[in-house]
This record gives structure tokens, C-alpha cells and sequence, in this order.
């Protein structure tokens, strides 16, 4: 599963986001299509974190980067080859 | 949907002409709003009907809101994260016409189809289940306090009074900016901040979640704000990061949840340039209640929320000796008319214009100093949960006999709840159900660490 269907995979599952995943598109903002709320982009980070093995700063943790799902599969791509570079295994 | 009722304190020119200053920080172009009252006016729902707005924050909710209010609609926003199955359920126990949200499935309401207002989406609720109101209302939800059904009904003119008195309290005026990112369905903020700025003249600029001190920062530097609400939790984690309050910031409230002292203190000392406001109020009193201009008061005054605002009379309940806690009784013109859907017991009207908080005070020397809440909930994550209304929730689902909710804290001082479940039947497929239903039906901050469950013994509960 690549990076932008994992994340749309996440907010189904685990952000609990109601939009099917077949309807989802990359530049679907979080906030205003999925309705996203605050606790509800703290759990998006986490599961992130979690499912791609990277850290998502505080200055990362940005609308800018959590705006659309297109935003964040570049931040986690970015992230992870950060990660790579850095000699860690991201998942 | 035009018709009698209360008058409206503004006009359709008022807040046309606010809503074009708008400023919004997550969304550009989009419907005018004079294509949303339009569209608005076209779903020919009668005078009174209760409309839900399942929005994000921004001018889109706020073209939503007015348009319904304009209409004779009696607007209801509910976080856009609450999911259809609760949507449905609340749009029921309050009569609603029509769901609006972003992009809604009609089938999940009882609709067949949606119709396009603005850059939204309604779905025309099913007759059967609408109850006629009063035009000129407004229904307001509680996070904590109001259960998960239910809502707070008001004047819209009173909550403009109420607007009126907090600009009054910490004098803004239509050289003010507001920064509004504090979710648009609280209360505080569609009253405290939206409203205020439409009768003082301030502009508004809306940004939403999720927050971070960068985009704050460049949000007050950039858009010149003056005015900027925070809860506690943002507070204490602006004052962890050791962060100063954006160059340029007049005024900072701080509300919405109790906030220690020694925090008050260190932000008067980290920011001496910004006046201080601690906010109190609660949505059942229209809402706000009470203000601290913590910059004008000694160290010894900085656990108080304030005295009272112009209009609004505090007392407690039983009238004990000085220095007595007890629960605070507000009396004003801009209390609620009365709670819609299911109730519960706390925060209720105690006779017209007059509402028990729930919350412990003690009043010294006119200052009110909380001491405690008697009402049933927690503050989990910077959200407010009523655990009555979890407890309610669960116990409505098949073989739940039982619930309890335990509440604690981690190491790092974080507040949790956990749910302790008695059911007939098999324990493994209930949990899994109960699960489900809790991260399905409940908000995030809503939903409980763990859950234990285990087979009801009958016999205890049959008296």
C-alpha cells in the first residue's frame, strides 16, 4: 500500500472519517471535506508516526502539512527519506 | 422560512457587510454570501425549523449560520467531526429541517438526495420528524454539559447582548482584530468573538485546527490581530514551550476551563505588554458570565474568574456564610429559554432567567473563585466529557446492563477515563461491539482509554 492510500486508510479506520475510501482524493481537505477536528489531527499524527515509522514534529505538525491528504503523503515521503538518509529503517 | 418570532438585531445589510470583512485563514473564494441565503431561502423549510451546520471553522459556517438565522432558521453547529449516526440522532430529539455539511451521505439521514447550498451540502430532513420552533432562536450545543442529544435554546438577540457586555468587559471595539481559533460551535466563540465583532465593528479573521505557534504567530503578525482567545490547555502549552504571545497582541481571554493561578501569573510576567482577561461562562447562561482583567488585579486575584458582567447577578445556592463554597446561580437576561432533547440533571434552569452552573464558587469580595464542579464530567485533552452522557450512550447499546466510568490520571498528569461494563452474554463479542460503537458514535475526546467488561450478575440489580 503506497503512502497517500495507508493515510486514507487511517482516517477510515482509525480517524473514523465517514467519506468511503473509494471517494477520497488527494486534494480533499482534511478540515472541510473529512471535518477533521483538533483531537482529530492529533490522532492522524500518531497513526502516522506509527505506520510509517517516522517522527512528526511540533514543527511539522503544521495546516500547511495537514491540510490535504496530497500535503501529508509529502510529509511522510519527506520524512522517511530523512529517516533513510539518517540510517534508520522507516516502515 | 421567513415569519414571526423574536426580532433580530441586526439586518441582512449588517451582516453581509461583516461576513465580506471576514477573513479567512484556511479557505479563499467560495460562495458569496448572498448565494447562500439564497440557497438557503430555497429549501423552503417554515419559520422556526431547526437547521444542523456541520462545518468547519471559517466563513463558510459563518455564511451558514446567518443565512439560516436570516431565513427565520434556527441555526444549530455542531462539530463537523461528529459522526452521522449522532448527527441523526440529535437532528431528531431537536426537530431539525435539514443537515448541512461538507459532503454529506443523504442515506445516513433518512434523505435521498442533497441540495447544494453554497459550497455545502443540505439534506432535507424527512417532514415527519421536524418540530417548529421560534424564528429569531438560536440552538446552541454544550461539549460536556448538555448531553449528546441535546441543546441549549436562546434569543439571538440576547446572545448579541451578551456579546455586547463581554466587548464591554474587555473593550473591544471596531479597532480591534479577532483571531477566532477556537472551534465556531463553542458558544465562547461564535458569541464571544463573532458576535462581538459584528456589533462592535472589530473584523474577524478564522483560522482553524490544527493549532500550532508558527501559524499563530503568523497569523497575528500578518492579519494585525489584537484580540486572540485561548483555551487553558494552549495556554499551558505556549508557557511549557516558554513561548511569548505574538508582538502586536492587545488582549488574550483565556476560558473555557479552569486555569491555575501560578499559570495566570507566569503569563502576566511573560507577556506584560498584553492585557489578561480570565473568561467565565457556561452556554446555558448565554455565555458568558464573568471576567478577571487579570493585568489590573494583584497575584492574590489571579485564581479568580472575575466579578460579574454588566446585567448578569451571581449568588449561591442556600446563600451559605462567607467564605463558604457552594453552587454559583446566574441570573440574567440572556439565559437560556429552555434545553432541547434529552436532558440530564445539572446545568438546568432553576426558574425563568436564572441557571444552576453546577460549578463550586466561593464569592470574596465580589470576586468569584472556583472551587469545584458538582456536575458529572472531565476535561480530557482540553475537551470538556460528560460522563453522565457516556454512560447514558453505552447503556443504550444491546446487552449493556451496566456502566461506570473510572476516572484517572497517567504519569504526566494527564486525565483519563476508562469504562468498567456489565453485560448478559458473551463478554469478547460485547467488548468488541462496545468498542466499535464508542469509536463509531463518540467524539474523540469523548472516547474512553479502555473498557473492561465482564457478565452482569442479574441478580444484583433486581430489588
Amino acid at each position: 500500500m503506497n503512502i497517500a492510500a495507508s493515510i486514507r486508510d487511517i482516517l477510515v479506520t482509525d480517524v473514523f472519517v465517514e467519506v468511503p475510501v473509494d471517494e477520497m482524493h488527494d486534494d480533499d481537505s482534511l478540515r472541510d471535506v473529512y471535518g477533521l477536528d483538533s483531537l482529530g489531527f492529533v490522532e492522524l499524527r500518531v497513526q502516522c508516526e506509527k505506520r510509517f515509522g517516522v517522527t512528526i514534529s511540533t514543527d511539522d505538525f503544521t495546516p500547511e502539512n495537514f491540510a490535504t491528504v496530497g500535503d501529508l503523503t509529502a510529509l511522510v515521503d519527506r520524512l522517511r527519506q530523512d529517516t533513510v538518509a539518517a540510517g534508520a529503517q522507516p516502515r | 422560512m421567513a415569519g414571526d418570532g423574536y426580532p433580530l438585531p441586526f439586518g441582512y445589510g449588517d451582516v453581509a457587510r461583516f461576513l465580506t470583512g471576514v477573513v479567512d485563514l484556511n479557505r479563499a473564494g467560495g460562495a458569496g454570501f448572498d448565494d447562500v441565503a439564497g440557497d438557503v431561502a430555497r429549501l423552503g423549510l417554515p419559520a422556526g425549523t431547526p437547521v444542523l451546520v456541520c462545518l468547519s471553522n471559517g466563513r463558510r459556517l459563518l455564511d451558514m449560520y446567518f443565512a439560516v438565522l436570516l431565513a427565520g432558521g434556527v441555526p444549530l453547529t455542531v462539530s463537523p467531526a461528529t459522526s452521522s449516526a449522532r448527527i441523526a440522532a440529535l437532528a431528531t430529539e431537536v426537530g431539525a429541517g435539514a443537515v448541512v455539511a461538507a459532503r454529506p451521505d443523504p442515506a445516513r439521514y433518512g434523505g435521498e438526495t442533497v441540495v447544494a447550498v453554497g459550497d455545502a451540502q443540505a439534506v432535507v430532513l424527512p417532514a415527519r420528524y421536524r418540530r417548529t420552533g421560534v424564528a429569531g432562536t438560536v440552538l446552541m450545543s454544550t461539549s460536556g454539559t448538555s448531553g449528546l442529544f441535546s441543546a441549549c435554546l436562546h434569543r439571538a438577540d440576547s446572545l448579541v447582548r451578551n456579546a455586547r457586555r463581554h466587548a464591554d468587559a474587555v473593550g473591544l471595539t471596531g479597532r480591534d482584530t479577532v483571531l477566532v481559533n477556537l472551534p465556531l460551535f463553542y458558544s465562547y466563540a461564535i458569541v464571544a468573538q463573532a458576535l462581538a465583532a459584528l456589533v462592535t465593528g472589530a473584523r474577524l479573521v478564522v483560522s482553524g485546527p490544527p493549532f500550532s505557534p508558527e501559524a499563530y504567530e503568523a497569523a497575528v503578525g500578518r492579519y494585525a490581530v489584537t484580540s486572540s482567545s485561548l483555551t487553558p490547555t494552549i495556554a499551558r502549552l505556549l508557557l511549557a514551550q516558554g513561548t511569548r504571545l505574538p508582538v502586536g497582541l492587545r488582549m488574550l481571554t483565556v476560558g473555557g476551563d479552569r486555569i491555575a493561578p501560578e499559570h495566570v501569573t507566569r503569563l502576566r510576567s511573560a507577556n506584560p505588554d498584553v492585557e489578561l482577561y480570565v473568561t467565565y461562562g457556561l452556554t446555558e447562561a448565554g455565555p458568558r458570565v464573568s471576567t478577571l482583567a487579570a493585568h489590573r488585579e494583584p497575584p492574590g486575584r489571579h485564581g479568580s474568574v472575575g466579578v460579574p458582567l454588566d446585567g448578569v447577578t451571581v449568588s449561591l445556592r442556600g446563600a451559605p456564610p462567607d467564605g463558604t463554597a457552594a453552587e454559583l446561580l446566574v441570573s440574567a437576561d440572556t439565559v437560556m429559554l429552555a434545553k432541547v432533547g434529552t436532558r440530564q440533571a445539572g446545568r438546568t434552569l432553576v426558574a425563568p432567567g436564572v441557571v444552576a452552573t453546577g460549578d463550586l464558587f466561593r464569592i470574596d469580595d465580589g470576586y468569584l473563585f472556583f472551587e469545584g464542579r458538582l456536575s458529572d464530567f472531565v476535561v480530557v485533552r482540553g475537551e470538556k466529557v460528560s460522563l453522565h452522557a457516556v454512560r447514558q450512550f453505552v447503556q443504550s447499546l444491546p446487552d449493556v446492563v451496566r456502566c461506570s466510568t473510572h476516572v484517572g490520571e497517567d504519569a504526566a498528569g494527564t486525565t483519563h477515563f476508562d469504562l468498567e461494563v456489565g453485560v448478559t452474554g458473551g463478554t469478547d463479542v460485547a467488548r468488541q461491539r462496545i468498542r466499535r460503537a464508542v469509536d463509531r458514535f463518540l467524539l474523540a475526546g469523548e472516547r474512553p482509554r479502555d473498557i473492561t467488561v465482564h457478565e452482569a450478575d442479574l441478580a444484583v440489580f433486581q430489588k
